[in-house]
């Protein structure tokens, strides 16, 4: 614990100041998910980097510059951020008879409409996130190939092959895979980190990408993968297991 | 008008949010001047930094709903917004702070005012702390923090190893650090401090 917190402690002034680069940002953001002392350190460096907004002395502004903002204020409110409730709770309790039939067929036709929509839009955003997701891994990827000491390992198994790409200091690995076997519904591949001594460490649960020829993803470690010696997929349950449990489809060692 | 005096900024922006004028000009009068003087740090220029108080201010008029009082005071708020706006300008306009200028004796040097108490008292601290930073310190620190750059974009810039940035950015950090902490106890007597000599060298 003690070598890995002196590491990110090294990064939190940085951090701070929004000085780190793209993955050294994610490695600190990921140590400090679980880790009280840093997170209670980077306060302290977050409460001087917010003292240097009041640094430069005060300057008292010229009076047009007021007299300025005054005409380029928008003359209506600012919009708020309030939600609405729904106009069909008040509608429909002051109806009676036919006439609130008539409004219930149309609020559950409304209502059809509004789900439809909703499954739309959670469809969308589905693919937006795995957009985003793929975009990160890909930005995460290149970022790590500019690295000067970065690696990259042959990973190969009985139908998958593929590479994984790391530097010793970070605790990320991008895995390219091609081949991977078809999953059975409720089965996730699982990737493990290996320590020396053999102990096997989670490093995320992923499909196949249905989008391009190979699978790339990222595994996110809790510490330099120069603690590791290796690294393998393994096809699990859905939700993953707590160490390997089926059958080994990529093996690569660092 | 004299009830909007002596609500709290928090109060303020709440009004604000509602589209309250006279709150929005209420918050301008306390602030503006800090404003000011962090775009016209940031942007070196005073008509540039006029603009990007205006736009800053802008922002707090159309967002003032979005500010949340419990990650920090409005000022804060206030101020993160303006160096945001200063440092995409910077960005925009292409523009590049040069090296040289950001440790100008005559930007660091100005004379303590020994009579500020509490907050003010500890800003005040934090800056005899940043001018008393060896100047390869205290430029990383300019760097990264007021205009914006990684500390890789800082290798570059000032053609320095980046082991050796990002070692300076902490030693610096860390005495910061250490000068804002103890600024807490003596916040209500700040120590009078002499003029720095122009061009007095110290080392790293």
């Amino acid at each position: 614990m003690t070598p890995r917190s002196a590491h990110v402690e090294d990064e939190l002034a940085a951090y701070s100041l929004d000085a780190l680069d793209a993955v050294e940002r994610e490695w600190v953001e990921a140590h400090l998910a679980g880790c009280s002392r840093c997170r209670a350190s980077l306060a302290e460096y977050q409460q001087v980097a917010d003292g240097l907004l009041f640094v430069p002395p005060p300057q008292p502004p010229p009076a047009n510059l007021r007299e300025r903002i005054r005409k380029s204020l928008p003359s209506n409110a600012p919009r708020t951020v309030e939600a609405r409730r729904s106009p069909w709770v008040a509608v429909h309790s002051a109806m009676t008879g036919a006439l609130a039939m008539a409004v219930v067929v149309l609020s559950v036709t409304a209502w059809q409409i509004k789900d439809a929509l909703l499954r739309q839009e959670k469809e969308l955003a589905r693919l937006e996130a795995g957009i985003a997701e793929r975009s990160r891994v890909d930005g995460v990827a290149l970022a790590l190939l500019s690295y000067p000491d970065r690696q990259v390992a042959m990973i190969s198994g009985e139908s998958a092959y593929g590479t994984v790409v790391y530097e010793p200091r970070i605790p990320l690995v991008i895995m390219n895979a091609w081949g991977l076997p078809e999953l059975a519904p409720g089965e996730v591949f699982q990737a493990w980190l290996i320590r020396p001594d053999g102990e096997r460490l989670s490093g995320g649960l992923f499909l196949r990408d249905p989008g391009t020829p190979f699978t790339r993803v990222l595994l996110e470690a809790s510490e330099p993968v120069s603690n590791f010696i290796g690294v393998g997929v393994t096809i699990e349950p859905e939700g993953g297991s707590l160490g390997p449990t089926g059958q080994q489809v990529l093996r690569a060692d660092f | 008008m004299d009830a909007l005096t002596r609500l709290p900024d928090a109060d303020l922006l709440l009004r604000v949010a509602r589209g309250d004028r006279e709150a929005f000009f209420q918050v301008y009068d306390r602030h503006a001047s800090r404003v000011l003087a962090l775009c016209r740090h940031i942007l070196g220029d005073s008509m540039a930094a006029e603009d990007a108080t205006q736009e800053a201010f802008l922002r707090v008029w159309t967002r003032a709903a979005q500010y949340d009082p419990a990650r920090g005071k409005v000022t804060t708020w206030l101020l993160t917004i303006a160096r945001r706006v200063s440092i995409d300008r910077l960005r925009s306009e292409a523009r590049r702070p040069a090296p040289d200028a950001l440790d100008a004796d005559e930007a660091w040097a100005e004379v303590a005012d020994p009579g500020s108490v509490g907050e003010d008292a500890r800003w005040h601290s934090l800056r005899l702390a940043m001018e008393d930073l060896p100047p390869e310190q205290r430029r990383v620190i300019s760097l990264a923090f007021y205009f914006g750059l990684s500390h890789s974009q800082i290798a570059g810039m000032l053609s320095t190893p980046l082991g050796t940035v990002k070692t300076r950015l902490r030693l610096g950090m860390r005495k910061l650090r250490q000068a804002w902490s103890e600024s807490l106890g003596s916040a209500s007597e700040p120590r009078r401090r002499g003029v720095r000599l122009p061009g007095r060298k110290r080392s790293a």
